[in-house]
């Protein structure tokens, strides 16, 4: 839209220059109108190469992020008109009176009264000092003991860290402003510089010590391996504020702290920039369906020829690689999907023309309630070996582009046997099965191999078969897989599907999940105690925003701060009381901070309660 | 719509169009005071309404949590008010509103909620010598006090209380001059019946005529057995908005579609508005939360079709990618592949 802007301002300026030499004309000799057009053609000439340079929108390795206040104008500074005083733990709003006392901001107030302000809540001990001192992101050092390769990935989270800290600052000239300190020294210890992959039982803890001596802070942050200490650069950039009151508007930083952390769950999946400000560290991308297929899959690129929306509605190779770098550095990992057999359709029609029969059956057929869940309809041709040659291809470029060699997801889900019964040909397969499931099997079985194939021959044990299992709480599914001996990821729909609650999109039926999944039924799922299940074979959860109702412009509000809700669950994993189900008022306290805290990094997040409830930390409980 | 026939380019087809609205109030309402709106995120709301042929953007700027509207003669109610100096509307911003919204067809209807709904602003009466403005201002715990924190009210035993409306009414107006319609609030509140009339007479005095139409909430006073009693019908007209009632489904955009207007074209129904209060959305969501969700409703009440959202569907669709190309970040309502493939995803078939 920005860029949008700019393009209509080009043109406005060139237009009403134009006008205005076109006015001027007559009163123009014929040689003076000549050079001014000229001027003014070569100044739109550089307007236009400008704005063209502006719009490239190649996400290159270094993915340039949208900050909404950076170096935002200067506002007029008025006296303040609220200030905050800690009482009993909490802050409460006061109204300034005239000379006397300085005011204190509600961001100064929150992080040296009651509440960490942290999010998710760390797992061990936390101290934080009382005061702070002001600085600037000039005033940041960073030094490192920590080795190759962890060493580059550690400058670019530095870079993050750094960006993190800039998107607080609300006034463009506050580096000219005196700080207290002179020197913001982060100092980073990694034991392990060769993790440079996410990996399940990689350590994510850190543990950061803060203290402030004369006129320099020193922040020690020491981890395992990268993806901790990234986790400690979050966790500093959440005790680092911008006070608004200090000098017309500073930044902040506690003297002194200490925070030692780790994750209760390894996998906490979903988006990038807003995960990793909230510890999740998995993106499952389900990059296709029956709707459309935008990947372009460098040995099969038909799939995405004839699948996508439209040529310029894809994902191009080096993009999706560019997006995994971008989550690595975040400690984020990206499980590529290609939903099979079913959840396939607009992309694999093209196979009789390439002389390799049918490679999915059902593409878009009608009545579509016979043959899937949703319209349209598409299934892969578990009769047709070409599909599986296929399927090889894809799984090894999916393997290419995600740098995975830990965790793959191959679908599986929602297969309609009615489809596969009625367009199998008679004479064979469907024939030898009593019961599709077994062809359905048939092909599960298939596909593995594929993959075993795919990843250089190495096969995969049956114990690293892990089933995310996206049921009700309440229905067995869950409880059988984890007694049958599966490890499970879990996405129970009724707690952490945050596309529902927004009521059917198809004329007839039902809405496929209302009602509204608040933060607060997301953040008291947990169905490990509910259900008394073996937390040893739950590898994690993930929740799910699938997108039939949404597109871009709401994206970022459907999943924060719900995601960050989430999020908590995963990473502190805080006690439930079953009896009352009620979330503490430090929870609301720094979800709410949370949520500004995202909305600073540039990502548009709902608003959780009116702006007075912020203000006024434990009145609208 | 009456008639028409499409336009293609480049081949010229000749279109006539005869078309006038079936309701004359046609209104979607945006809530300031629960959290604050940026003009900026206003103005978009605005060009979705001209898109879709609304007609009155209803401003409830105030209300407990808030007073972001900056009062000249007045300046303790921001002071007091505002959740901070840059969260207000300034006279000029107001005047700037007035006009974008005037060219693009919508009047601006400001609401000054009272005497309930009022908190955050009103504090300064004692400090002034003025005595309580309003009470239970903050008041814990809440749910003692009133529906949502926090609590407060207008304090209508003291007279005081109406001369600052006077002076509030007074400087609106210089905003929004010729105003034929002002919204008084009015809801959720017991007994204070006599309000009303004290208010609108303060509100005559500082326009100077009698001419104005005021609109109220519906609320225990427009019950049939009181409405007579404290509302003058040639003075007011109260706009029957349907609440949900505490219910928390959500109103997909066939629901506000399909939502019967009250015996189809009756004399005394102006029409209606759509809600967006504000306590859930701001400048980051709002927009998906209310378009195309109001086209919705925009066409019920210039149309007010006798057919079902399913015929509406195709047009519907054409509409929100109209809205995103006017810079309108419209909620996608279905998958892409729908809306490609017309028809497509309609029914079981």
């Amino acid at each position: 839209m920005y860029c949008v802007r700019l393009h209509r301002d080009g043109w406005l300026t060139f237009s009403v220059i134009q006008g205005i030499l076109f006015q001027r004309r007559d009163r123009m000799k014929q040689g003076e109108l000549r050079r001014a057009l000229m001027v003014v053609t070569l100044l739109c000439i550089f307007l236009f190469i400008y704005l063209y340079w502006q719009q490239t929108s190649k996400l290159a390795p270094t993915l340039i992020f949208n900050y909404k206040h950076v170096y935002s104008s200067n506002k007029k500074s008025h006296t303040p008109q609220w200030t905050w005083e800690c009482i009993n733990q909490r802050c409460e709003r006061r109204h300034m009176k005239g000379g006397g006392v300085a005011p204190i901001s509600l961001a100064t107030c929150s992080m040296l009264c009651g509440s960490t302000q942290l999010w998710p809540q760390p797992t061990g001990p936390v101290t934080l000092g009382s005061k702070a001192v002001t600085f600037n992101h000039h005033l940041i050092e960073f030094e490192s003991t920590a080795e190759l390769p962890a060493r580059a990935l550690l400058e670019k989270a530095y870079a993050n860290f750094n960006d993190s800290i800039v998107s607080l600052v609300e006034k463009s000239e506050y580096l000219k402003e005196t700080t207290e300190i002179r020197r913001f020294l982060i100092r980073v210890t990694i034991i392990n510089s060769d993790v440079v992959r996410p990996k399940l039982d990689a350590d994510e803890g850190y543990s950061i010590v803060l203290k402030t001596r004369g006129n320099e802070v020193v922040a020690n942050i020491s981890a395992s391996n990268f993806f901790g200490v990234r986790h400690g650069l979050e966790t500093l950039s959440q005790l680092i504020w911008w006070d608004e009151y200090a000098n017309g508007g500073m930044l902040r930083v506690l003297k002194g702290a200490t925070v030692q952390d780790s994750p209760a769950f390894f996998l906490s999946g979903r988006v990038l920039v807003g995960m990793s400000a909230s510890k999740l560290n998995v993106f499952h991308w389900h990059l296709t369906d029956t709707q459309s297929f935008p990947l372009v899959v460098p040995s099969v690129p038909q799939l995405a020829k004839t699948g996508a929306y439209s040529p310029d509605k894809t994902y191009a190779p080096d993009e999706v690689r560019a997006l995994v770098e971008f989550a690595r550095v975040r400690g984020i990992r990206i499980v590529l999907e290609v939903d099979t057999p079913a959840h396939a359709g607009n992309g694999w029609t093209w196979g009789p023309q390439a002389g390799l029969g049918e490679l999915a059956v059902c593409v878009n057929e009608r009545p579509w309630s016979l043959y899937c869940g949703e319209p349209p309809c598409g299934q892969l041709n578990p009769e047709n070996p070409n599909v599986f040659v296929v399927l090889e291809k894809l799984y090894r470029d999916l393997l290419d582009l995600s740098s995975e060699n830990e965790i793959f997801h191959i679908g599986g889900d929602e297969v309609n046997l009615e489809c596969w019964a009625q367009h199998l040909q008679k004479a064979s397969t469907a024939y030898n099965f009593t019961d599709l499931h077994d062809l359905w099997g048939e092909f599960t079985v298939k596909a593995l191999n594929k993959l075993h194939s795919a990843n250089g021959d190495k096969k995969i044990p049956h114990a690293n078969i892990v089933v995310q299992s996206w049921g009700a709480s309440q229905w067995p599914d869950t409880p059988d897989l984890i007694a049958d001996g599966y490890r499970v990821i879990i996405s129970h729909v009724d707690a952490w599907y945050l596309d529902c609650g927004f009521g059917r999109w198809r004329e007839t039926g039902e809405a496929a999940c209302d009602p509204y999944r608040p933060w607060q039924t997301i953040y008291n799922h947990r169905p490990w105690q509910q259900l008394q299940l073996n937390k040893k074979q739950i590898l994690g959860g993930e929740a799910c925003l699938w997108s039939e109702q949404l597109d871009e412009g709401s994206l970022d509000a459907r999943l924060w701060p719900r995601s960050a809700a989430f999020a908590e669950r995963m990473w502190t994993d805080p006690p439930l009381d079953m009896t009352t189900f009620n979330i503490q008022e430090d929870v609301y306290t720094r979800l709410s901070t949370h949520r500004d805290r995202l909305v600073r990094r540039g990502i548009n997040a709902e608003a959780l309660w009116p702006a007075w409830c912020t203000q006024n930390p434990g009145m609208c409980l | 719509m009456k008639k028409a026939i499409a336009l293609v380019w480049p081949h010229w087809k000749f279109a006539t169009v005869s078309d006038k609205p079936v309701y004359p109030h046609r209104g979607l309402l945006l809530d300031s005071a629960r959290n604050y709106l940026t003009l900026d995120v206003i103005k978009k709301n605005i060009d979705g309404m001209a898109a879709s042929k609304m007609n009155v953007l209803h401003w409830h700027i105030t209300d407990t949590q808030s007073f972001p509207l900056e009062v000249p003669s007045l300046p303790n109610m921001t002071k007091y008010g505002a959740y901070g100096e840059n969260k207000v509307y300034k006279p000029e911003d107001v005047e700037d509103l007035v006009q974008y919204a005037k060219i693009r067809g919508v009047r601006l209807l400001i609401e000054i909620d009272g005497p309930s709904h009022a908190g955050s602003g009103w504090q300064w009466g004692p400090e002034a010598g003025l005595g309580n403005l309003a009470v239970c201002i903050n008041q814990q715990p809440w749910r003692s006090f009133c529906i949502q924190p926090p609590c407060g009210q207008l304090n209508p035993a003291n007279p005081n209380m109406y001369k600052v409306l006077n002076t509030l009414y007074k400087d609106i107006s210089k905003m929004v001059p010729d105003s034929e319609l002002f919204h008084m609030g009015g809801d959720e509140v017991n007994l204070w019946g006599q309000y009303h009339t004290k208010a609108l007479a303060a509100y005559d005095l500082a326009v100077g005529h009698n001419r104005t139409s005021a609109v109220v909430w519906t609320s225990h006073l427009t019950d049939p057995d009181l409405i007579q009693q404290y509302f003058d019908k040639n003075r007011i007209a109260g706009i029957w908005t349907t609440d949900s009632g505490g219910s928390t489904t959500f109103y997909t955009w066939r629901n506000v579609y399909e939502n019967q207007m009250y015996q189809s074209s009756h004399p005394l129904i102006l029409g209606g508005e759509v809600c967006m209060w504000g306590e859930l959305v701001d400048d980051n969501n709002i927009e998906p939360r209310i378009w195309p969700r109001a086209a919705a409703a925009a066409e019920r009440l210039w149309t007010n079709p006798t057919t079902k959202s399913s015929e509406a569907e195709t047009r519907f669709f054409v509409h929100r990618e109209r809205l995103l190309n006017r810079g309108i970040r419209a909620e996608a309502e279905i998958p892409g592949w729908c809306v490609q493939n017309d028809g497509g995803c309609s029914s079981y078939l």
